[in-house]
């Protein structure tokens, strides 16, 4: 029973006809006039110094305008993550360096009237290159004799730990209880070692920037942005150009997942308009999107467990080595995340240790992507517990049950493990996972088909179970505010920083406001993500604009209400105590009278001691209530080819309270097909020198229409009261169960253990042989 | 070279080089509702339909599209103000996330209940092979087109 | 870059002559083309105004215009005859807006090594009708072997004898839309419930085709209980360049397992159609 009238409701979302009849602008979609084309030249060698450029031949071509590189730009060290300021990722690169650093890494850019001169001229460019020996292997990262990618000159602004000369790019160590006494007190140990594998967003919009100066001398970016106000800080200090001359407007955005986290094409479009006075557009292809932009981090995640007899583990240690690639943006914060989204999810193990560290390599760079860490490192726990109760025959559900982190507790991994700075210590106020992995035992039909290996001719099929959380915002880190107006017709404007990326914030967050104002969701006009217009927001990341941006909005709506009442209470005589509420219209339940919101906005504005009803609200949390996540997979294993079919996929998630179910079944959806395509098809296919080989959809292959397995998906409310309306985050934790319950599944049905995907035909083959199953 | 295109019923000239492909062509004389995610006919947010038939955009060269041929992009079929059976079952659905994907899939859904006004879920799901999504999982876009097909039968 | 020059022919003897400059190079619509580096092309040929999208049935045999586009085929001779291999090998092929713009023609002519068509075409033994520098019917097995059947030649049309024997049509993918990295294709002419005639072609392989006459050969004369699976494997022994995430060996030791299965699988009642 609903007792809102907005918050809980599946409304439309506010932008959904405008894209389906295709009248919504993305970037590209803003004409320019008088424009400059840009075209990237990209680094052939994994690891390179530039001994010269010779720019003179594109130069001299006809329509060529300029062309940017190591000796022209600015030397100015920073970072891409588009992270809160100082950034907990290590300065390490430059618009233009002159080491390149993986084959992609940017060479120069050619400016010019048009593409076909662009592309044309590109190709003159004349580059000596001194090649260095590469490095590829993350294992071998910190060894003496390996190639050194980084040096001392780069550091973290935040002074966390950082060995350039170890290629270290990041190193978290944290620790809790006695590891000693936890191995003596083990009956056994499980040591195990997971390989979480590059994976790319996808979005199907390609990375896109235009820049341009408008009327009044400003220099406007509209970018494909997740974070345009990290946007407009990084190219402020990237490009040594004055902040309050920056305007960054995120338009409609054609998906992010993450890799839209990050500033690396809006300094080089916004520098060329700088020099050049004229706009400048600079749209990335798909294969340059796969390659030069950014991936999902590969980490090998290693557990050892100490165990009882009677399940209790008795010690955990988790030991990571995450890939960063060539530089080191998210390379803390993802590792961070590892181990910080994972272990408090088992809090009763009195004794841990999580190592973990990033290292650098000759290789695409890693970044944001959905999950950011806990992916990975869920991939590892929910196999370790696999292994852990079909050795002990304890059922697996019940065992998460027994030890999982319940409403009212808490775990030393909260305070110990931050990103970049300590963690803040938390209590669970909510946690429904027990009902969602009743779900998913029900609706897989756990029971008759667990450990039953049913076979039909050369296919044998199973069942798998993956369990997990992650957050809601950065505590204490983000920040998000809202302001709101009211206009004469009863309706509000809200003017939020928060980034809707496809999300669906727009709509969500106007619904919260909806709700606290007593207004039907049409009454609010939201308008988001300007850094002129609109206040100050991190960005769509960390799962945090439900949480932390709705608690913003529903501030400052309830300071609006403050106003209203008041007006209202001198329009009617009343006393303020007699007042309350309902659909637009203020109540006085002594006088039995009311007034109509538009009436109230009119007096405000009009009639007597005019003023504009209006508020603003800002908003840190001091945690980050997790949702709650459970998965289950079937699949069907081809016993002499290996080839895998995942016939049914059941998720079921504990949001909170869904603010729009419609929009979170949407949210867990999508992140659960990508979650099963990365386990199934997805990988990244590098040459012997480094070169990404599959850079296109034809080679990479994603899920389409056709391919996804049979989906059910429960939106499993609980209350998190520091939430907006009880609610918590949605947009990330779907795509953490899928690899682990499938390969859960695919052990179920061949008693094959997968420690590393895509579960292609020829991997589960060649496992099968490895671990000599017939 | 130069060619009288018929967009969406109205007639367009267009100036465009041998090469061009169509794709380039639409979005320079504003029909930046077709949408370039790949260049390589996969991903089918190019998708526009030729004489009824989905095609991508991105693989057409504009030279080989004549006087006679009609093309469609997805303002064809309804717009803000008078969308089609289609475009509001998508909204009703919940299929619209990003949207970027949308003009294409929603020419696909179109094309398919043309052809076929009653279709199976399999049926859905192959007309839409070529169009990626990756923010929805299509699990929303498959219920949006049976929802538009029922809502048709209806009319 | 000198200008391309695109030309469109409304009659066979225009398009002919055109051919004669070797820079000249004929589009159907297909995505070959316009995916390529167009360097060295002068002209090019549209032939759309040909007349040559059509499938037409003359007692038996089947004529398929070479502008045919797959989705055309699949629909009008999956209406002729749905159980074709045809329509089995191409009606997955590519993804459905790639499927209205690729043609029969094109695909013969441009054949890459990933084709869905080309199994079905041999085990049919199809031909095709040829203007230009050579012309007349030739065999498709002949054209793909013989350089001087495709240099300055037009692929007017196909033929198949408009028999349907059972056939079944298996592609090597990671998804739906994918190029598959082989194909088995194997038609099966029954008497009774014995084997008279057998064809089996594997596409992908190190020679690019490979008809796999042994197994042919096993299988003639026999009902489904005299064939031993195993025994046909045995008899699958072909070669694949493989990749970097594809191991060669593993795709020999699968082309084995799968071409067994589509014979079985062609040899049940229920499960070839």
């Amino acid at each position: 029973m609903n007792k809102y009238t907005t918050v809980g409701k599946s409304e439309k979302k506010v932008d959904a006809l405008s894209l389906a009849t295709g009248s919504s602008m993305f970037v590209d979609d803003f004409a320019l006039k008088d424009g400059l084309y840009c075209k990237l030249v990209y680094s052939p060698h994994a690891y390179a110094e530039i001994l010269d450029i010779d720019d003179s031949k594109v130069l001299a071509v006809d329509g060529v305008v300029d062309v940017l590189h190591y000796k022209n730009v600015k030397q100015i060290l920073h970072t891409s993550a588009g992270q809160g300021f100082p950034e907990p990722s290590p300065y390490d690169c430059l618009i233009f360096d002159h080491i390149m650093r993986f084959v992609g890494d940017r060479v120069a850019m050619v400016v010019a009237e048009n593409r076909k001169i662009a592309h044309k001229a590109a190709k003159l460019l004349d580059v000596k290159y001194n090649i260095l020996e590469p490095l590829f292997d993350p294992e071998k990262a910190m060894d003496l004799e390996s190639p050194k990618l980084h040096d001392s000159s780069h550091a973290y602004p935040i002074g966390a730990k950082y060995v350039p000369e170890k290629n270290l790019a990041a190193e978290v160590e944290i620790g809790f209880g006695d590891m000693k006494k936890g191995e003596k007190e083990a009956d056994f140990v499980i040591d195990e070692t997971y390989n979480a594998h590059y994976g790319q967003h996808c979005a199907i919009e390609p990375h896109s920037v235009k820049t341009m100066y408008d009327e009044m001398g400003r220099l406007v970016i509209i970018s494909s942005t997740q974070v345009p106000f990290h946007v407009r800080r990084i190219v402020a200090q990237a490009c040594d150009y004055p902040l309050a001359k920056i305007r960054v407007i995120k338009p409609r955005i054609g998906g992010g997942f993450g890799s839209k986290q990050e500033v690396f094409l809006e300094p080089l479009a916004a520098l060329v308009t700088i020099r050049h006075k004229r706009p400048a557009r600079l749209v990335i292809s798909r294969a340059e999107v796969f390659q030069c932009s950014r991936t999902r981090h590969p980490i090998r995640v290693r557990l050892r467990t100490g165990v009882k007899n009677n399940g209790e583990i008795t010690f955990l240690e988790m030991d990571s080595l995450l890939n960063s690639g060539a530089y080191g943006s998210h390379a803390l914060t993802v590792l961070s995340n590892c181990g910080s989204k994972v272990l408090p999810l088992f809090n009763k193990i009195e004794n841990m240790h999580f190592l973990g560290r990033s290292v650098y390599t000759n290789l695409p760079v890693g970044g944001a992507y959905r999950g950011y860490g806990a992916t990975q490192g869920y991939f590892g726990l929910n196999q370790h517990l696999d292994i852990l109760t079909r050795k002990l025959n304890l059922d697996l559900p019940a065992y998460i049950k027994k030890y999982h982190i319940q409403v009212g507790e808490t775990s030393g991994v909260f305070e110990a493990l931050g990103e970049g700075k300590d963690g803040v210590p938390q209590i669970i106020n909510s946690c429904k996972l027990d009902e969602c992995i009743d779900i998913c035992i029900r609706e897989i039909d756990w029971h008759s088909k667990r450990d039953k290996k049913i076979t039909k001719g050369d296919k044998v099929r199973g069942v798998g179970l993956a369990v997990s959380m992650q957050g809601s915002a950065i505590p204490l880190i983000d920040m998000a505010a809202a302001y709101m107006k009211m206009n004469e017709d009863g309706s509000f404007n809200l003017n939020i920083g928060a980034t809707d990326i496809g999300t669906g914030s727009d709509t969500v967050l106007s619904q919260i406001a909806a709700e606290a104002l007593s207004v039907p969701l049409a009454k609010i006009i939201p308008f988001s993500s300007d850094t002129d217009r609109t206040p100050f927001d991190v960005g769509a990341y960390a799962s945090s604009t439900t949480y932390l941006s709705g608690r913003a909005v529903k501030k400052c709506a309830l300071k609006i209400k403050d106003q209203i009442l008041k007006v209202a209470a001198e329009m009617m005589g009343s006393d303020l105590e007699d007042l309350y509420v309902e659909a637009s219209e203020v109540f006085d339940k002594k006088q039995k009278k009311s007034t109509s919101y538009g009436d109230i906005c009119c007096y405000a504005l009009y009639t007597h001691k005019q003023f504009q009803i209006q508020a603003e609200a800002s908003e840190i949390v001091e945690q980050s209530p997790p949702p709650f996540m459970a998965q289950a997979a079937e699949v069907e294993v081809d016993t002499k080819t290996g080839a895998v079919k995942v016939l049914e996929f059941i998720s079921a998630v504990d949001c909170g309270q869904a603010i729009n179910p419609q929009l979170a079944e949407g949210q867990v959806e999508g992140a659960t097909v990508n979650g099963i395509s990365y386990a199934m098809t997805e990988e990244y296919v590098f040459s012997d020198k480094g070169n990404l080989l599959n850079k296109g959809f034809r080679s990479y292959k994603i899920s389409t229409a056709a391919d996804i397995p049979k989906m059910k998906t429960f939106v499993v409310e609980s209350h998190e009261s520091s939430g907006p309306f009880g609610a918590k985050s949605v947009s990330e934790i779907g795509i953490n169960g899928p690899m682990p319950a499938i390969a859960n599944a695919i052990y179920d049905a061949i008693g094959v253990r997968m420690y590393e995907a895509p579960f292609t035909p020829e991997k589960v083959y060649r496992a099968m042989q490895v671990q000599k199953i017939e | 070279m130069e060619v009288i295109l018929n967009v969406n019923g109205k007639p367009i000239k267009v100036e465009f080089t041998p090469e061009e492909h169509l794709l380039y062509t639409l979005r320079q004389n504003g029909f930046t509702e077709v949408k370039s995610g790949c260049k390589e006919g996969e991903c089918g947010a190019c998708l526009v339909l030729l004489n009824g038939k989905p095609v991508n955009s991105c693989l057409m060269f504009t030279a080989s599209v004549t006087e006679e041929d009609k093309l469609l992009t997805v303002k064809g079929i309804g717009d803000l103000h008078e969308p089609h059976v289609i475009q509001e079952a998508f909204v009703d659905s919940g299929a619209v996330q990003c949207g970027f994907c949308t003009p294409g899939i929603v020419l696909a859904s179109y094309a398919l209940l043309q052809e076929n006004s009653t279709p199976t879920e399999e049926e859905v799901k192959k007309a839409m092979d070529g169009n990626l999504c990756r923010c929805t999982g299509y699990v929303k876009i498959i219920e949006a087109v049976q929802l538009a097909a029922k809502r048709l039968q209806k009319k | 870059m000198k200008n391309i020059k695109w030309y469109y022919p409304v009659s066979l003897a225009e398009a002919a002559s055109l051919l004669e400059k070797k820079s000249n190079v004929p589009h159907g619509g297909g995505t070959n083309l316009s995916g390529r580096d167009l360097s060295g092309v002068e002209g090019i040929i549209c032939l759309k105004k040909l007349g040559l999208d059509y499938v037409k049935k003359d007692k038996d045999i089947i004529e398929i215009g070479a502008m045919t586009s797959y989705a055309e085929l699949v629909k009008k001779l999956g209406s002729i005859s749905p159980d074709n291999i045809l329509v089995k090998s191409l009606k997955n092929a590519a993804n459905t807006p790639c499927r209205n713009r690729i043609t029969i023609g094109g695909s013969i002519a441009f054949v890459p090594t990933w084709s869905d068509l080309i199994g079905a075409l041999l085990v049919l033994d199809a031909t095709l009708v040829l203007i230009g520098k050579k012309s007349g019917e030739f065999k498709v097995a002949d054209y793909l072997e013989q350089k001087e059947l495709q240099d300055q030649t037009l692929i007017c049309a196909m033929r198949v004898k408009n028999t349907v024997h059972r056939s079944v049509h298996y592609r090597d993918v990671k998804t739906v839309n994918d190029m598959p990295l082989f194909t088995v294709t194997t038609l099966l002419e029954l008497d009774g419930a014995c084997i008279k005639a057998a064809k089996v072609y594997i596409v992908g392989t190190t020679e690019r085709i490979t008809k796999l006459s042994e197994v042919e050969a096993y299988i003639q004369g026999k009902s489904k209980e005299k064939i031993d699976e195993i025994a046909v494997q045995d008899l699958v022994n072909v070669a694949f360049v493989g990749s970097r995430i594809t191991d060669p060996e593993y795709m020999s030791y699968k082309a084995k397992i799968e071409t067994g299965r589509a014979i079985f699988k062609a040899l049940e009642n229920d499960q070839w159609k």
